[in-house]
């Protein structure tokens, strides 16, 4: 099975990546990382308030920490201590919450959760103006698990919704960084870890 | 003289057949793998077979990494063209305290450094060493073939300079960070560093803990028109204990900042630093009859082995949404592609270092039929492990053929190249890993660390042009007997059983000489890496041992993870790996920093404290784990 998937995995490459005789290294672009942009897809989502967003324009795009996870309403289990270590690090971050500093919880279970129940699961957690909880089509939301990397490296265990990642994005478009901290760390480590990310500004704004 | 354009052409050619081939399932992965390595198609092997087998890659960049022809590049002597340089006078003086005042540039606040007054000031100024490392933005070129591209380097180096420090000469090490600053910088990385001696026996302060990072200073200087700030970092030099038994041989320097060593450590901040003493003296011709004669100067070679991942404009990418581990498409030794080292028909010393950030090899040293690749490749019989862990063993063992080397470990080596004139040796990793887990085919593991299925013939990482003509003679040794253990293999803590250790498990002095027995189990669940269930919290020690006690430490491994566990401070002893015991003939009968445990594998180490005091920390050296938070902080009290 392994040695199928390699075989395919080559054979599907675009035969147009292979024609480089002409590649000519000091022309060549220098730039070393990819653009976040390219990496999310800009999908429509709609938020626990019912307004119509787009993933990369009107959530990652900017000079701002996002910070995100993946959670549904009717976990069991893991989402519970991660959205409550979120909500303390909400608590942290005081006044830079919408100035510089956004929260985003996606669904994993977009089937089940509707913007209202999402707009409850938000009240109970004490979920603030600019921590956002998003849905929308499951196709969507299967792209956006995929682009974040909330994947299992291991089918079986991705399969199993219970089982999911309990990790937490965190970082800046602007700055192309990116960081992953477990959701189970102290919300102080969550938080401090988010604010390493940094932003784009000459002076260096982060507070201690 | 090669016709570069021609050998492009025709590897283009190879990948196209190849490709038709597959697309029409006529062709099987050995017949691949012959094709591919023979003549000049071997260009196209690495880059092809790993770019397509890579989904993680495939996902995030797209596209298959240039060809680049191999052994084309020189290799880069790091130990005669590019070591550290002593700084006859530091500005300011270094101090005790950190010197945060200072006029000019500045340096970042730090504790003190805690054994100044033994290991500096009282020690005679002819033999104390003092050194200056800039951490700065370079242009670094991997292969002609490909684009030169924005690294961070130690002196603008990648690798950065190698140390050459001896037992008994303390160095103040002053690194000056004059990265971009955290809003400047974009991508991967952070620009805040804390620089670890890895093995090193260091005080806590100089030890790069991961939360004594500093940053740039943010604003220009006027008085000297500078932005940089920096630390000292004090190395005692000392032998653990003061037994000449524990000295240190290979080790390296590398960035250790909090949640992003493994993105730093690829942007480029490593480099080696051997250390010396009267036994392994660093001179073959040395007349005294302790020395050791071991190949020495320029026939003393550290070799760093990284991987990269390139995308298909030639750029070398780090997917900061891999959590699993980052495994690159093309092998790189002390940061160029693939190189070629011209070799007199004598003994080398080959110091061979795993800086890669997730991969574990299987190293071979193979002599082939051909020089562009693997041809009827034999393992040859005239290479010896002399030493793991950086440090020399009891006696030198036959270098294995696939020798296991994980994250951060050392492999000391010395080969004869007498009988192969005028032919061509490569340095072959033979285990296949596509994914951050380990190597494909897991066969168990021992004390010769875990073992995995060999490629055929392997995939060569760097090629060895043995001359014919031999200018100087060859007055190195290889002698039958090394460095003595601090241990015989009959004393009290070696007589225990696995299962007298594993029930003593948590108990206070279960045995004589041994403090506690401590288990670590390294886990993860829904996604996240855990050491006993928890998630690193730096602000509290995870365990509090006493300084100059001793104490046993279970380690568990889980899962289908490789997990090559590290500590700082001192190194172990191992009493078992997989429920044996290591004897002479095997890797892990020396001592060691790094612990490479196999999937589920239990091991056993027996670890000392001794000398300084303060927070350490012990993480898995697949250093995205570590930046994940596999990692657990001990303080010595």
């Amino acid at each position: 099975m392994k040695r199928r998937f390699f075989l395919g995995a080559a054979a599907a490459a675009p035969m147009t990546a292979l024609m480089l005789p002409s590649f000519d290294p000091k022309t060549a672009t220098t730039k070393t990382t990819s653009r976040s942009g390219e990496r999310f897809p800009n999908v429509p989502l709609v938020t626990q308030r019912g307004e119509k967003v787009r993933f990369y324009d009107d959530v990652i795009r900017g000079n701002k920490i996002n910070i995100i996870n993946m959670m549904y309403t009717q976990c069991p289990d893991v989402c519970g201590g991660t959205l409550v270590n979120m909500a303390r690090a909400q608590a942290l971050f005081g006044e830079r919450m919408g100035r510089d500093v956004f929260m985003y919880s996606i669904t994993l279970d977009p089937r089940q959760d509707t913007p209202d129940m999402l707009a409850q699961h938000a009240k109970h957690l004490g979920a603030g103006p600019n921590w956002t909880f998003l849905t929308g089509k499951p196709a969507d939301i299967e792209r956006l698990r995929r682009a974040l990397n909330f994947v299992d490296s291991d089918p079986a265990v991705d399969r199993d919704l219970s089982a999911h990642t309990g990790m937490v994005r965190a970082g800046n478009d602007a700055l192309d960084r990116w960081i992953s901290c477990p959701g189970y760390a102290p919300a102080k480590q969550l938080a401090q870890s988010a604010l390493w990310i940094g932003l784009a500004t000459t002076a260096d704004k982060r507070s201690a | 003289m090669i016709n570069k354009t021609k050998e492009i052409d025709r590897a283009l050619e190879i990948r196209k057949e190849i490709l038709h081939e597959i697309e029409h399932g006529t062709l099987s992965r050995r017949e691949m793998y012959k094709k591919l390595l023979f003549g000049s198609g071997a260009l196209a092997a690495l880059s092809l077979l790993r770019g397509g087998s890579g989904q993680a890659w495939a996902q995030t960049t797209g596209g298959i990494a240039p060809p680049t022809t191999p052994f084309t590049e020189e290799l880069v002597h790091v130990n005669r063209d590019a070591y550290v340089k002593v700084a006859e006078r530091l500005t300011p003086e270094p101090t005790k305290v950190a010197n945060i005042s200072a006029g000019g540039i500045a340096e970042c606040g730090r504790d003190s450094h805690s054994v100044w007054d033994l290991y500096w000031a009282n020690v005679k100024p002819t033999q104390r060493k003092t050194y200056l490392l800039t951490q700065q933005l370079v242009k670094a070129s991997f292969h002609a073939q490909l684009p030169p591209q924005d690294m961070w380097g130690f002196d603008g180096k990648v690798p950065g300079p190698t140390f050459r420090s001896r037992y008994g000469e303390p160095v103040i090490l002053r690194i000056v960070n004059k990265l971009p600053s955290i809003s400047e910088h974009r991508g991967y990385g952070c620009p805040e560093t804390s620089t670890h001696l890895h093995n090193g026996h260091t005080p806590s302060t100089s030890d790069g803990y991961p939360d004594d990072y500093f940053p740039r200073q943010a604003e220009l200087n006027p008085a000297t028109n500078d932005t940089g700030r920096f630390r000292d970092h004090h190395y005692p030099n000392i032998y653990a204990g003061n037994d000449p038994r524990e000295a240190l041989g290979t080790l390296w320097y590398h960035d250790h900042r909090h949640d992003f060593t493994a993105p730093n450590l690829y942007r480029g901040l490593a480099g080696f630093h051997l250390m010396f003493d009267e036994v392994d003296s660093g001179n073959e011709s040395d007349r005294s009859s302790k020395a050791l004669r071991l190949p020495s100067g320029e026939y003393d070679v550290p070799l760093m082995v990284t991987d990269r991942f390139f995308d298909s404009n030639g750029v070398s990418q780090f997917d900061q949404f891999n959590f699993d581990g980052i495994i690159g498409n093309k092998y790189l030794v002390n940061g160029k592609i693939q190189p070629r080292f011209g070799v007199e028909p004598r003994k080398y010393r080959l110091r061979i270092l795993n800086a890669s950030v997730s991969r574990t090899y299987g190293f071979a040293l193979m002599v082939s039929d051909s020089p562009n690749g693997l041809v009827n490749a034999k393992a040859i019989t005239e290479a010896f492990t002399i030493g793991t862990g950086g440090n020399l063993l009891p006696a030198p063992i036959p270098l294995r053929n696939g020798t296991p080397l994980g994250g951060s470990q050392r492999l000391d080596v010395v080969v004869d190249f007498a009988n192969y004139r005028g032919r061509f040796l490569f340095l072959v990793n033979r285990f296949e890993q596509t994914n951050g887990r380990q190597p494909e085919g897991y066969l168990g593991s021992g004390p010769d660390g875990p073992q995995f299925k060999l490629m055929s013939p392997g995939e060569a990482v760097m090629r060895f042009d043995v001359g014919t003509s031999l200018p100087r003679g060859d007055t190195s040794q290889l002698p039958a007997k090394l460095r003595d253990m601090p241990w015989q293999d009959n004393d009290a803590i070696g007589l225990l059983t696995e299962d007298q250790i594993v029930g003593a498990i948590g108990r206070s002095k279960p045995f004589p000489g041994v403090e506690t027995v401590r288990e670590w189990r390294f886990d993860q669940s829904n996604g996240m890496w855990t050491v006993n269930g928890q998630i690193y919290d730096g602000s509290r020690p995870n365990a509090v041992v006493g300084k100059d006690t001793a104490e046993i430490w279970v380690l568990q491994g889980g899962g289908s993870w490789v997990h090559p566990i590290h500590h700082h401070f001192e190194e172990h002893r191992t009493l078992f790996r997989s429920g044996i015991k290591p004897r002479a003939q095997h890797l892990d009968y020396g001592r060691d920093d790094t612990m490479n445990l196999g999937a589920g594998e239990r091991g056993i180490m027996f670890r000392r404290f001794r000398d300084f005091t303060g927070k350490y920390v012990m993480h898995c050296h697949n250093v995205v784990h570590e930046d994940h938070a596999m990692m657990i902080r001990f303080d010595v009290v």
